[in-house]
């Protein structure tokens, strides 16, 4: 009520009267004694505010604004002000997947836009090609340093030139921005990026993201949200934070949840051609529908039924037929001189009976908001089948978390029926909700110090979506506090952050699993648990013929489980000889060697080399911190190899002008579809109330008291004043 | 006989005291939710000059992030950032974390039932509430629904992406306290402006 203004008529409650009576009072006395204080500026006042002119960078509120849905004829229909479809065209030879992305944007507006989108791409990516295209004009992007290219970007739009920027956030994450797309316009980016084929157990996987899991960003909101170059910096709905300065980047905007129409938004379509250079057994796609079609050796793979929206990642699979498996392959290219070579080793499957040592297993289960829905059922499924897996020799714990960790048990108990029945009991009351404040719980798990670790294999089995902003700062976590233990992670949901959960199971020294399916619990969990069992191959080296001067990466070869081979790529000075592997089994020393032939050149195994390079260079600084001459290799680097990096971006800006500058340029972001199965974000409630009710009755109750008392008084003073005079 | 009076003088004046304290602790309570605005009003028109986040006293944790009107009310207030004890005395709070006015999703917009948000407790269904946003933007809301939920069981849940607005205040079971477990949830959607006007940046919710 005190938010009414003085001309409101007076309010009905007498206890309401007090109050404002109270208001007053108050109103008067504080008045009196505090003045007025001076009013600050929280953020530096030396940033310039909007200035006037048309092309002026849009502000965080502006480009927060809910103009970028648009009213359409169809109520409850939203139609974003930018449309985007995209294309894919994969090709696939062997080992090496060249694919190339066409993001087409179409202003549906009347006004002059720019288009903001940011998206996902495989972890591995190494993009090395962009091109803009208007019509038939086709403008071929180069690489820049990135801060140079956010000015060259920013310079354009200013000028009216059509421009297109991609930079990368994360090593899985790129935005695009197209500035000056005319009312009704349509413009294309097409970008080319090499992966390399995962291979583990005799299957090949191919995946392709589509959407984001909206990441959580921990810390504390930096004042100064510093708006980047060109970019519009309300491309994020996060503020930048101590933890995560650059959130606003990484943190693009979902789509309404509703449709009416059956069109897809951010539709996608999707080829595929396989040269698997083998018989196949088998294709098949995890999460969608595939018609497949095999024309002498090769195959050509499309979506049923069109075009699909982005709401998933696109998985496939295939097998070589029996007895076609390959147990060792090379691919090479020579550039400028040099010879670069992507090396493959299967060791064999050896069936060895290993004295199964006695586990103790922590498993963190992540039960933050962004796992609500299918993905909770998900993890709390594969958490049970993994108790159920545990050995009445193990030992364990559970920890779940989202603002804070709960454990199970205060340290690792027995897997005595009993204690299995309370967790799994445990396990099934745990809900979705609040933040995803990872390093408490990891910190929780790993920082115990290990009581009698000779007796145990110590692991950590973290069940997740990685949907966090802080990677490098839980890495270093990992790597510095890991110990003897080994920390595996299975990831959940249908968009899962893969960067964080490979990067994590890699300085975990252990191994990722994703699970994007309820139907693929069991199985995928059963596989996690062989791996968990069986001997490793440790120790793994590699050595090059003396004189090829090899540069390879990963160096040194992490260990590998079982069915997993060993994948180096290297450049080398001159081809020739043999490499050999050796590593330690259970079963004692093992090697193998690859003779290093010229074969027929494959396009993308230099990018391939410079993209793990990089991808080196990018750990040590995660662990290690930025320094100038990191950045300075890095960036040579990709220039030369022509690479998008966390340094780099590509740029392509028209020559002549093309917006009137009478006109503006409007930023608007492209939103992200929300990944399927993900639930509502639930929220705890405020508290919106304070003492002041209760402050109010002790009060009266303190001045009823008082007036009695005086009452008391009163009338012994009357009772005793007049036998004072008489005596 | 007389050292019993003594001990009532004193005891009324502990009672006295006890009084002054608690109607004091009341009206400053009381006296912040009332002054707090004529700073923020300042930090307000300084943030919307520059377009930057401005703190209405300099150790203050909150700013205000949007302006809230009932004109059938006649209510005015500045909403601030952050629905928590820093932000929740001087006015309503916006709950981190949701939408801000005018960007895809749900905000949700808290405020003190002793206070600031009373008048959600005599809120007509149907009444406009316009959201003022920093760039002078305009967002006119109606109000479809008022619930009053148990927090010990319900979660507040807010549709990512759905452009709705969520006030939220204590409801008090007992009127000797406004503190409790229930809370006042009103939900208003954005209002379908006649097509004249200048184009609605929202549709209703189908």
């Amino acid at each position: 009520m005190s938010c009414r203004s003085e001309s409101t008529g007076l309010p009905a409650e007498p206890q309401h009267l007090v109050h404002q009576a109270l208001q007053y009072l108050a109103l008067l006395l504080v008045m009196a004694l505090v003045g007025i204080g001076p009013v600050r500026a929280a953020v530096d006042d030396t940033r310039p505010g909007n200035p006037p002119d048309d092309a002026a960078p849009i502000t965080l509120a502006e480009v927060a604004t809910g103009e970028l849905l648009f009213r359409t004829a169809v109520a409850g229909e939203y139609v974003p002000a930018v449309q985007l479809h995209t294309r894919a065209d994969i090709q696939v030879n062997g080992f090496i997947a060249n694919i190339d992305v066409v993001q087409r944007f179409k202003n549906t507006t009347r006004d002059w836009v720019e288009g903001v989108y940011v998206f996902p791409l495989p972890e591995t990516a190494a993009v090395n090609a962009m091109e803009l295209r208007i019509g038939e004009r086709v403008i071929v992007g180069e690489i820049r340093e990135k801060q140079q290219a956010r000015e060259a970007y920013a310079a354009a739009r200013k000028q009216g030139r059509k421009a297109a920027l991609v930079e990368q956030r994360r090593p899985n994450l790129f935005a695009t921005a197209v500035t000056n797309i005319a009312p009704g316009q349509e413009v294309e980016v097409h970008l080319s990026y090499v992966e390399t084929i995962m291979y583990d157990s005799g299957t090949f996987t191919l995946r392709f993201p589509m959407t984001i899991t909206p990441r959580y960003i921990p810390g504390a909101r930096t004042q100064a949200t510093e708006a980047p170059l060109g970019i519009a910096p309300g491309s994020g709905w996060a503020a930048n934070t101590d933890q995560v300065p650059d959130a606003a980047e990484i943190t693009p905007f979902l789509q309404p949840r509703r449709s009416m129409s059956l069109r897809p938004r951010n539709p996608i379509e999707l080829f595929v051609r396989i040269d698997p250079g083998l018989p196949l057994a088998g294709i098949a796609s995890t999460y969608h529908e595939i018609q497949v079609v095999r024309q002498s050796g090769i195959y050509a793979i499309s979506l049923t039924g069109g075009p699909v929206p982005m709401d998933r990642d696109f998985e496939l699979t295939w097998q070589p037929a029996v007895g076609f498996a390959p147990r060792a392959a090379l691919f090479t290219e020579q550039l400028d001189g040099q010879t670069y070579a992507l090396a493959m080793i299967l060791p064999p499957e050896q069936n060895v009976e290993t004295l199964r040592l006695p586990r103790e297993t922590v498993f963190i289960i992540d039960t933050s908001g962004s796992m609500g829905g299918e993905p909770m059922r998900q993890a709390k499924a594969a958490l049970q089948v993994a108790l159920s897996r545990l050995g009445a020799h193990d030992r364990f714990n559970v920890i779940a978390f989202n603002d804070w960790p709960s454990l199970l048990f205060n340290e690792v108990r027995p897997a005595t029926p009993q204690h299995l029945s309370t967790a799994q009991d445990w396990v099934g009351r745990l809900q979705s909700g609040g933040g995803t404040e990872m390093m408490r719980a990891l910190d929780a798990a790993l920082l115990p110090p290990s009581l009698d670790s000779g007796e145990y294999l110590r692991q950590v089995i973290f069940i997740t979506d990685g949907a966090v902003g802080n990677e490098a700062a839980l890495f270093r976590s990992i790597a510095g506090n890991l110990g003897d233990r080994r920390l595996f992670m299975v990831g959940i949901g249908a968009a899962p952050n893969r960067h964080f959960m490979r990067k994590a199971a890699r300085f975990g020294r252990g191994h990722f699993t994703h699970i994007g399916r309820q139907d693929e619990v069991e199985r995928k969990m059963e596989v996690l648990f062989d791996r968990l069992e069986k001997p490793l191959l440790r120790d793994i080296r590699l050595d090059w013929p003396a004189g090829s001067e090899a540069l390879t990466q990963p160096d040194p070869v992490p260990d590998l489980y079982a069915g997993q081979p060993i994948i180096v790529t290297a450049r080398l000075a001159t081809l020739g000889g043999t490499v050999s592997a050796t590593g330690l089994t259970a079963a004692g020393a093992w090697q193998q060697s690859l003779e290093l032939t010229a074969s027929r050149s494959h396009r993308g195994v230099a990018t391939l080399w410079a993209r793990e390079q990089l991808a080196a260079m990018n750990d040590q600084i995660a662990l290690q911190g930025e320094t100038d001459e990191r950045r300075a290799r890095m960036l040579k680097l990709a220039l030369r190899h022509q690479l998008l990096s966390r340094y780099t971006s590509f740029l392509a800006v028209e020559q002549k002008p093309s917006r009137p500058l009478s006109m503006a340029d409007r930023s608007r972001a492209v939103p992200n579809l929300r990944p399927h199965g993900q639930s509502l974000q639930p929220f705890a409630y405020p508290q919106t109330a304070t003492s002041s009710v209760e402050a109010f009755w002790f009060g009266l109750v303190g001045l009823i008291a008082t007036a009695l008392l005086w009452f008391r008084v009163m009338t012994i003073r009357v009772a005793t004043a007049p036998q004072g005079p008489q005596r | 006989m007389k050292f019993g009076a003594h001990l009532r003088q004193l005891a009324m004046i502990a009672t006295l005291g006890f009084t002054i304290w608690h109607w004091a602790s009341a009206a400053t309570i009381r006296a912040k939710a009332y002054l707090a605005p004529i700073l923020i009003a300042r930090a307000w028109d300084e943030s919307r000059a520059h377009q930057v986040d401005v703190k209405p006293w300099p150790w203050a944790d909150t700013w205000p992030v949007a302006r809230l009107h009932v004109p059938a009310l006649n209510i005015d207030q500045y909403v601030l950032a952050g629905a928590n004890g820093a932000a929740l005395p001087f006015g309503p709070g916006h709950l981190t974390g949701t939408a801000l006015p005018g960007e895809p999703g749900g905000v949700v917009i808290a405020g003190h039932s002793d206070t600031h948000f009373y008048f959600l407790h005599d809120l007509p269904i149907g009444t406009k509430i316009v959201l003022e946003r920093r760039d002078n933007g305009r967002l006119t809301y109606e109000v479809t629904d008022k619930t009053i939920v148990d927090t010990r069981v319900e979660n507040l849940l807010i549709e990512p992406d759905h452009p709705l607005l969520l006030l939220v205040t204590c409801e008090p079971d007992s009127i000797f306290s406004a503190r409790g477990p229930y809370r006042l949830v009103v939900t208003a959607l954005p209002a379908i402006e006649r097509p004249q006007q200048e184009p609605a940046a929202f549709v209703e919710a189908g």
